[in-house]
């Protein structure tokens, strides 16, 4: 399974320290409502729209998250166990795991293809899987975004913590000619014995992050090298990050 | 209730992992809530002065990964896997996740369906927003004043051949880029899935036999799904609204209304939508009445969640 990349970005919470990124794809007034995971997601896709060396048909777009939006739900939680037990609407809107795809499509005007995966240590790849079948289901392209805002301290041992981090691929189908043989692609399989090359160690700050292979695959591709990572704890897949056929 | 749910297809996927091999076996699922509860647990015990409690684990109960590791753990299956939350849509979306797998042939067959249980956030969240409702729901009725929220969950098995007696067909999915919480006015989201996936089945409207609506029973969600379903369908297309049974399944209404849908054309009767009153004159939709005997061909199951996910399943009795 072999996809092209046309376009990266990523985005991590040190940048930003206990603000929200710039976010310029969503209205001032709803950046100002939504989380700092909505506007990660919208930062990295931004940056990947930047990076863009190709021009390409509407993309379907893929949102995945392992925790979803753990900071609005958190606040939600307080309220509805709070003694008067009432919750805001607007929060509660804002609290849904698909929140991100709901406001970006609004903010873009997009009203073709988009889902939201929540599938734990599995995000990654469960993601993966799903841009592969929109590409062979004949969509030109797919905008991949995913991250996870850091939890509270609170709810969570030392051990076990991360920074917030966002990250955007822009895939589209491999092309033996054209503009797209010039772009570097990621392949997935179950073959160790074809591991193409040692990847470096994420920061420490995202080690327990569960979508660390993400930001990994995106530091290679930024700086145009090759290797092997595995995709989750669970299972044999592996993504192989390559250089451009030409 | 993944485990309780899983039981009730062990056999047929047992058939199926002898067929295709474990890891060509996919599980699909979707959810809204998954383990909200237990952080609502935790939560409650932390603002009370009190520890955590102790089998509590942020990363392990929180997310949405619990009911893919329960379903894929029993059954043996170690295929792609996957939980879609997209709210009320996620688990009719899985069959399409599936579908598109099956044809890029990554796999052979696939665990499809939804589980969602009740949380305080849930009904507190959807009460803030005044839609529940005083009595029971009346989906499409003149007099509906909102939902009734459930719990629960449906399990079915895809495969690529074999022999079951309905098929998926065709799936179309759409976003209304519109309102986080309101349906695009007129229902324009719900009408482009439904004629998309008309369009991918290659059937036309008249080809339908009846339509399982999404049907909130919410005044706004269901007089956009019936201005949907008039447009593109007849007066007289059949329409089976299930909430009333079942209660607003939230993301795991997609598969159990999947699974009434594949439950008529494969036994040849439609329920009865237990509408007490009149239904709406500003979105006249055909509505069941009664039980009824059915023995068209296809049929068309909607859901349409919050964020404007909207998306149409296509099923049909096998040839």
């Amino acid at each position: 399974m072999e996809m092209a990349i046309a376009g990266v970005g990523k985005w991590l919470g040190s940048e930003n320290p206990g603000t929200k990124p710039p976010a310029q794809l969503l209205p001032s007034r709803v950046r100002a409502r939504v989380s700092i995971l909505t506007c990660a997601l919208a930062e990295a896709l931004q940056r990947a729209v930047d990076f863009q060396k190709i021009t390409t048909e509407p993309s379907a777009t893929v949102f995945a998250s392992a925790f979803g939006e753990t900071g609005p739900l958190l606040s939600l939680l307080e309220q509805a166990l709070s003694p008067e037990g009432e919750v805001s609407p607007l929060m509660f809107m804002y609290s849904v795991h698909n929140n991100a795809s709901g406001c970006l499509s609004i903010a873009r005007g997009d009203q073709g293809f988009t889902t939201s995966i929540a599938a734990g240590e599995e995000t990654f790849l469960s993601a993966l899987f799903e841009c592969y079948g929109l590409l062979k289901d004949g969509w030109d392209s797919v905008t991949l975004i995913l991250g996870d805002e850091a939890p509270p301290h609170f709810f969570v041992p030392a051990e076990q913590r991360f920074e917030s981090m966002a990250v955007a691929l822009h895939l589209v189908n491999c092309s033996p000619s054209g503009p797209r043989r010039a772009l570097p692609r990621i392949r997935l399989h179950t073959r160790p014995e074809e591991n193409c090359g040692k990847v470096p160690a994420p920061p420490n700050s995202l080690v327990n992050h569960p979508c660390v292979s993400a930001y990994q695959t995106a530091c290679l591709l930024e700086a145009s090298q090759s290797g092997t990572l595995r995709l989750a704890a669970w299972g044999p897949w592996l993504i192989d990050v390559l250089p451009p056929l030409d | 209730m993944a485990a309780l749910l899983f039981e009730e297809i062990r056999p047929q996927v047992k058939a199926a992992l002898d067929r295709w091999g474990p890891s060509r076996i996919g599980v699909f699922l979707g959810s809204c809530n998954a383990g909200t509860a237990g952080t609502e647990n935790a939560l409650q015990c932390h603002l009370g002065g009190k520890p955590f409690p102790a089998n509590f684990d942020f990363h392990n109960q929180h997310h949405f990964y619990g009911i893919l590791h329960v379903v894929r753990s029993l059954s043996g299956c170690t295929g792609p896997g996957s939980v879609i939350s997209t709210a009320c849509s996620s688990s009719a979306k899985v069959f399409a996740t599936a579908q598109r797998l099956l044809n890029a042939n990554v796999i052979d067959a696939a665990i499809v369906g939804g589980i969602d249980t009740l949380c305080f956030l849930t009904l507190n969240g959807f009460n803030g927003l005044g839609l529940i409702a005083k009595q029971m729901c009346q989906p499409f009725g003149q007099d509906r004043d909102g939902l009734n929220l459930g719990e629960g969950g449906a399990l079915m098995l895809l495969e690529r051949s074999g022999e079951a007696a309905t098929s998926l067909i065709a799936v179309g999915e759409s976003s209304d880029a519109h309102h986080m919480t309101s349906p695009s006015p007129g229902g324009a989201g719900a009408i482009a899935a439904i004629k998309a996936a008309l369009l991918r089945a290659n059937l036309r409207a008249d080809d339908i036999g009846f339509i399982q609506a999404h049907g909130t029973s919410t005044r706004s969600n269901d007089a956009a799904e019936g201005a949907a379903i008039l447009d593109v369908f007849s007066t007289q297309t059949t329409v089976v609204a299930t909430k009333s049974y079942t209660g607003h399944l939230l993301g795991a209404c997609g598969g159990i209304e999947a699974a009434f849908t594949s439950l008529s054309l494969e036994e040849g009767w439609l329920p009865d939508s237990l509408l007490k009153g009149e239904v709406d004159p500003k979105a006249p939709v055909h509505l069941t009445r009664h039980f009824q005997d059915f023995s068209g061909t296809y049929a068309v199951s909607n859901s349409f969640g919050f964020g404007g996910s909207n998306i149409s399943l296509v099923l049909g009795r096998s040839k």
